[in-house]
């Protein structure tokens, strides 16, 4: 899983490549999210193309979530697809995990955090 | 009798006191027994002198007397004769009778003795006689004394009686002529009474005429020994009968004072005996008591061997002087006795000093040690050595040495041994050599044997030393073959010191490690081999046993120098030493490697097996049941054991009302019975075909395509020994009967909810397989909407706990009426979960075949409407194909019109139950089935996720902990979350199932479960 980081105000924003994160690929996703996460702090993932994510994959998002938080930082997720959407609702991540429309709302969101 | 006098003489004194007793004892009783004899002869003589002159005496008195009495007789009679009167009488024949009776009766002829006086006439007749009785006289001698006028006297016997008989003739005076005759006649016995005198000895008379005895007093006289003789009168007319008489007595009175006689000179005899033997003894004691004194030293003398001896004789005769010099002579005997006594005893004592030295080194030597003579026999062998060779003390002595060789050398010539000695040292003085012994028990023992010659005076010894060296010989040997099998064995060996550190390697090791055994050395196998898959623990265990001392024995794999792996047994074994310190280890580690891999191939190929099975009953056996016949709602429940079984079940729909339903059961296990079972099965669609076609439009009953199907599979069925039973049941809604025919299958149970009744549908058909041409009986029940039909195979009554008691139809009949109002797949989970608690397990060692049918009022909205199903890897990369299926479905079906946001719920539920099973019911084994089925239902949508894997089932699920503490149990309450029915059950087919759906949310749903 080739994963598309870009750094844009000290935010590194992780595009998720694949249609979907489930059972399958959750372990490949992770293991490329450790190196990430061990650089970043505040991090946002861009979910468009993600169709279905699975207990696993919420699972794994939701670890990532609690490394940043563990070191004072943050994660955000914006492009949320309505299946996506859906499916975080279900299991009540929304509440969790901040779901962001676009980039521009991260940026916002990740700049009135820190001010 | 010198027996007696010498036993007489032992008791009296030494032999020559006996024998002087003896003899003058001998001489005494001799004189005594001539002296006796005479004396008897001469006193015998007298006696019996004496007797016959009292005889002779009594003899002369009784002739007297007798003599006088028969003169007096013979006188009277020759007066009466002459007597005138009686001569008259003869001629007066008139007159006589007045006188001449009384005149005879007067006239006494004796005085003592009764006699007949008779007269006759010449011719016999009797005139007169003194008393009556005697008639007439025909003695031949009357016309004698007539006619020749002589007096007649004769002794005759009348009536054994002996009488003397006289006659005188009587002369008529007249012309003197005899006329008659004047007998007189008497008793001899009275004579001899009448005339004994009162006798001094005991005789008996015996009258004697003219040689002859006439008349005896007693006729019986034993021991008569004595006898005289006595002449009587001769006068006439005795005058010519030489009369005698006879006296006889016996010896009774001669023996008697014989025996008084004898008695005196026994007794006078013992006497003398006695006084001679005392006075004999007494004196030969006094002249020969001297000598036995004499005897009686010398004896002692002699074995004693002393000579301390003196004699106390004093006297002066000879004997005196012997005893003199016997003395003398012991005096001088003596001392030079005592000196030679000394110097014998003191080289006695040396002598034994050094044979016991000799003999307590013989005897204690651990080697055997022996001395033969020239000729090879035994002449001494110390105990040791009779111990070698298994015989006892003594036993060996004297025997050839041969019995102590092993063969051929036993049966040789008995010189053998001579021979050989000979030949081997000849020269030599000695040889040593290892040689074949033969011990007692008949074993060849080795022995080491060395020889020596020795040469005592003329004669040739030879002594052999030897010891028993068999044990060591063995034990060389066993140590040779051990080495060799240790050297050349397949399986790698190596000796360890204490610590585990190879010491020694054998051929094998080399071969299989490829070590060189410098790098080997003194470095423990399993560290030296050990590699990537090396199970530390089993090296480590082995370490621990080491340091412990114990053994070890284990699998493990190792490698070799150039990187092979080999799966090796090795095998620990501590080796002690004397003290019981464990010095070595012998490891033995042998090449499994083939044998894993084959036990792998082995498990693999039935795993396969079982799998391949199982598929088979899946496909052949094991239909799925319409989902979307309307009016009916069937549901399946089948559980096949490991075992392939001949359950099988078919449903046939034959237009819009009518199914039918074959439940059956092919007797026997195995692929043979499931093929029969599917065969069977196949030929109900052929003969549908076969009898519709021959009938154009016209529906087939049941007995009918029972009978043809029994027709072709009953040949088969037979041939394998085997029979069908089956339950065939045609529901037809139209008419609103079932019809069906029973065929030794356990009854099909029908709930009429009409009447309420429950009912146990079965018929009396002989299963398929019994006779090739059968005519089936079918019956008919009418149904109604809400009845229930519960067909199940012999596995559910026949269910046995672990007692082996029976589940039986009781328990069955009454589970059935618990649920009859039940939806069919709710009776079918109540009863399997039932059997399978009663039985305790979940693989029951049965099949379970039930097929519930339940008749429905309006089955449009649970009738499945489409069926599709799909299989699929337990792969987790396979979850979106399996999501992709779904969707696909959703697409074209709609389930849940303009509910759009419950398909990703619903995909979402889908794909973690999937995952679950991928996870959990297969343990991450990837490749193996997943069945997918989705039914659209007119309220929604059911999916299915089939699977051969282990059975679980959802906890209560909990909330999702967000923290990231628990990750298990998350997609359960997804699953919980996401849709109306969440199930886990046994699907119609056997295999394990999770069952999801979901309904339409404006239509409320009755009798769901979670």
């Amino acid at each position: 899983m080739e994963l598309r980081v870009e750094q844009v105000q000290g935010i590194s924003v992780v595009t998720i490549p694949v249609e979907s994160l489930d059972a399958g690929n959750t372990e490949d996703f992770k293991k490329h999210m450790i190196p990430l996460l061990d650089q970043a702090n505040s991090m946002a993932l861009d979910l468009a193309k993600l169709r279905f994510v699975d207990s696993s994959g919420l699972g794994a998002i939701l670890s990532c979530l609690r490394k940043l938080n563990a070191k004072g930082g943050d994660l955000k997720v914006f492009n949320v697809t309505n299946q996506v959407r859906l499916l975080f609702e279900l299991v009540r991540m929304h509440r969790i995990v901040d779901i962001l429309p676009d980039r521009e709302a991260v940026f916002s969101a990740f700049s009135l955090s820190t001010s | 009798m010198i027996n007696w006098f010498n036993k007489l003489g032992g008791w009296l004194g030494g032999k020559l006191e006996r024998q002087a007793a003896a003899r003058s004892l001998s001489i005494t009783l001799i004189l005594l027994l001539t002296l006796g004899a005479l004396s008897f002869i001469i006193t015998r003589g007298m006696l019996l002198r004496s007797i016959n002159q009292q005889l002779e005496h009594e003899a002369t008195i009784v002739a007297q007397q007798i003599e006088i009495e028969l003169d007096q007789i013979t006188n009277a009679g020759f007066n009466l004769s002459t007597n005138p009167l009686i001569r008259n009488a003869l001629v007066d024949s008139a007159g006589r009778g007045a006188y001449l009776m009384p005149f005879l009766q007067k006239y006494r002829i004796s005085q003592l003795i009764e006699v007949q006086v008779l007269l006759v006439d010449f011719s016999g007749q009797i005139v007169a006689a003194n008393n009556e009785g005697v008639v007439k006289i025909t003695d031949p001698w009357l016309s004698s004394v007539v006619d020749m006028n002589k007096a007649w006297a004769e002794i005759s016997s009348v009536d054994d009686v002996p009488w003397l008989v006289l006659a005188w003739p009587v002369v008529y005076p007249a012309t003197q002529m005899p006329e008659g005759a004047l007998v007189v006649r008497l008793r001899l016995a009275e004579l001899f009474r009448r005339n004994l005198p009162s006798p001094e000895l005991e005789t008996v008379k015996e009258l004697r005429s003219n040689d002859q005895a006439v008349f005896r007093t007693d006729s019986s006289l034993p021991g008569a020994i004595l006898a005289a003789t006595k002449p009587l009168p001769q006068e006439s007319p005795l005058d010519r009968m030489g009369l005698e008489l006879v006296l006889w007595t016996n010896s009774d009175k001669l023996t008697s004072a014989m025996q008084v006689l004898v008695l005196a000179y026994v007794l006078a005899g013992i006497v003398a005996i006695i006084l001679t033997t005392m006075f004999s003894i007494t004196n030969s004691r006094r002249l020969v008591a001297p000598l036995v004194e004499l005897s009686q030293v010398a004896t002692q003398v002699s074995q004693s061997g002393r000579f301390d001896f003196r004699l106390s004789t004093e006297r002066r005769d000879e004997v005196g002087v012997l005893a003199k010099v016997f003395s003398e002579m012991l005096a001088q005997l003596s001392v030079k006795h005592e000196e030679m006594e000394a110097l014998i005893s003191e080289r006695t004592r040396r002598l034994a000093d050094s044979e016991s030295r000799m003999r307590a080194v013989l005897e204690t030597a651990m080697d055997g040690i022996l001395i033969i003579d020239a000729a090879g026999i035994i002449a001494s062998i110390n105990p040791a050595g009779e111990q070698i060779f298994g015989y006892g003390a003594g036993e060996l002595l004297g025997q050839n040495l041969t019995v102590l060789m092993a063969e051929p050398h036993r049966s040789q010539h008995r010189n053998y041994v001579a021979n050989y000695l000979k030949k081997h040292l000849g020269q030599m003085s000695n040889f040593h050599q290892e040689v074949s012994g033969l011990h007692r028990d008949g074993l060849a023992i080795a022995i080491d044997l060395s020889v020596s010659k020795i040469q005592l005076g003329d004669e040739l010894f030879f002594t052999g030393i030897f010891r028993d060296i068999t044990q060591r010989r063995r034990q060389e040997q066993e140590i040779r073959q051990l080495s060799l099998v240790a050297q050349y064995t397949d399986n790698a060996v190596a000796i360890t010191d204490a610590q585990g550190r190879v010491q020694w390697i054998n051929e094998a090791y080399n071969r299989i490690f490829d070590y060189p055994s410098e790098d080997v050395a003194g470095r423990t196998p399993w560290e030296l081999l050990s590699g990537a898959e090396t199970d530390t623990t089993a090296v480590e265990w082995i370490a621990a046993q080491l340091a412990k001392g114990h053994g070890f024995d284990t699998e493990v794999l190792l490698y070799a120098r150039h990187g092979q792996s080999y799966w090796l047994s090795i095998e620990g074994r501590p080796i002690a030493n004397a003290r019981g310190q464990i010095i070595n280890f012998i490891v033995l580690q042998k090449d499994i490697t083939q044998r894993r891999r084959d036990e792998e191939a082995l498990r693999r190929a039935r795993d396969r097996e079982v799998a391949i099975g199982a598929h088979i009953q899946q496909v052949l056996l094991l239909g799925a049941p319409p989902r979307n016949f309307p009016g009916v709602k069937v549901d399946v429940y089948s559980f096949a054991s490991q075992r392939i079984d001949g359950d099988f079940y078919d449903f046939i729909k034959l237009g819009d009302q009518v199914l039918d339903v074959v439940v059956g059961d092919v007797m026997g296990k195995g692929v043979p019975a499931a093929l029969v079972g599917a065969a069977t099965k196949a030929h109900f669609a052929r003969a549908f075909i076969d009898l519709r076609a021959s009938r154009e439009s016209a529906l087939p009953e049941p007995r009918e395509v029972l009978g043809r199907v029994n027709h072709r599979v009953a040949n088969d069925l037979m041939t394998l020994e085997s029979f069908a039973t089956l339950s065939y049941a045609r529901f037809d809604l139209g008419a609103k009967t079932v019809t069906y025919v029973d065929c030794g299958h356990p009854g099909i149970l029908h709930y009429h909810q009409q009447s309420g009744s429950i009912n146990t549908l079965k018929g009396e058909n002989m299963p398929l397989g019994f006779r090739l041409r059968e005519e089936y009986v079918q019956s008919s029940v009418p149904v109604g909407p809400g009845d229930m039909f519960l067909f199940y195979s012999d596995g559910v009554t026949e269910a046995r706990d672990r007692q082996g008691g029976l589940f039986g139809e009781p328990r069955l009949l009454e589970l059935f009426a618990g649920h009859k109002e039940a939806e069919p797949s709710e009776l079918l989970s109540v009863l399997y979960q039932a059997v399978e608690e009663f039985t305790g397990h979940r693989s029951l060692g049965d099949d379970l075949t039930m097929v519930a049918i339940k008749i429905g009022e309006d089955e449009t909205q649970t009738a499945s409407l489409l069926h599709e199903e799909r299989e699929f890897r337990s792969n987790l990369s396979a979850l979106s194909a399996m999501r992709q299926f779904v969707n696909e479905f959703w697409d074209r079906n709609d389930p849940l019109p303009g509910e759009a946001d419950a398909l990703a719920g619903f995909v979402l539920a889908l794909n973690e139950a999937a995952s679950n099973v991928i996870k959990h019911a297969y343990g991450g084994v990837e490749s193996q089935p997943v069945w997918i089925s989705l039914d659209l239902h007119a309220r929604g949508i059911e999916a299915r996720i089939s699977h051969l894997g282990a059975a679980f089932d959802g906890k209560a699920p909990q909330p999702p902990a967000f923290d990231g503490s628990r990750e298990s149990g998350f997609g359960l309450y997804l699953i919980d979350q996401l849709v109306d029915e969440h199930q886990y059950l046994r699907d119609e087919r056997g295999r394990q199932c999770v069952r999801l759906a979901k309904w339409r949310k404006e239509q409320p749903v009755n009798g769901t479960t979670s």
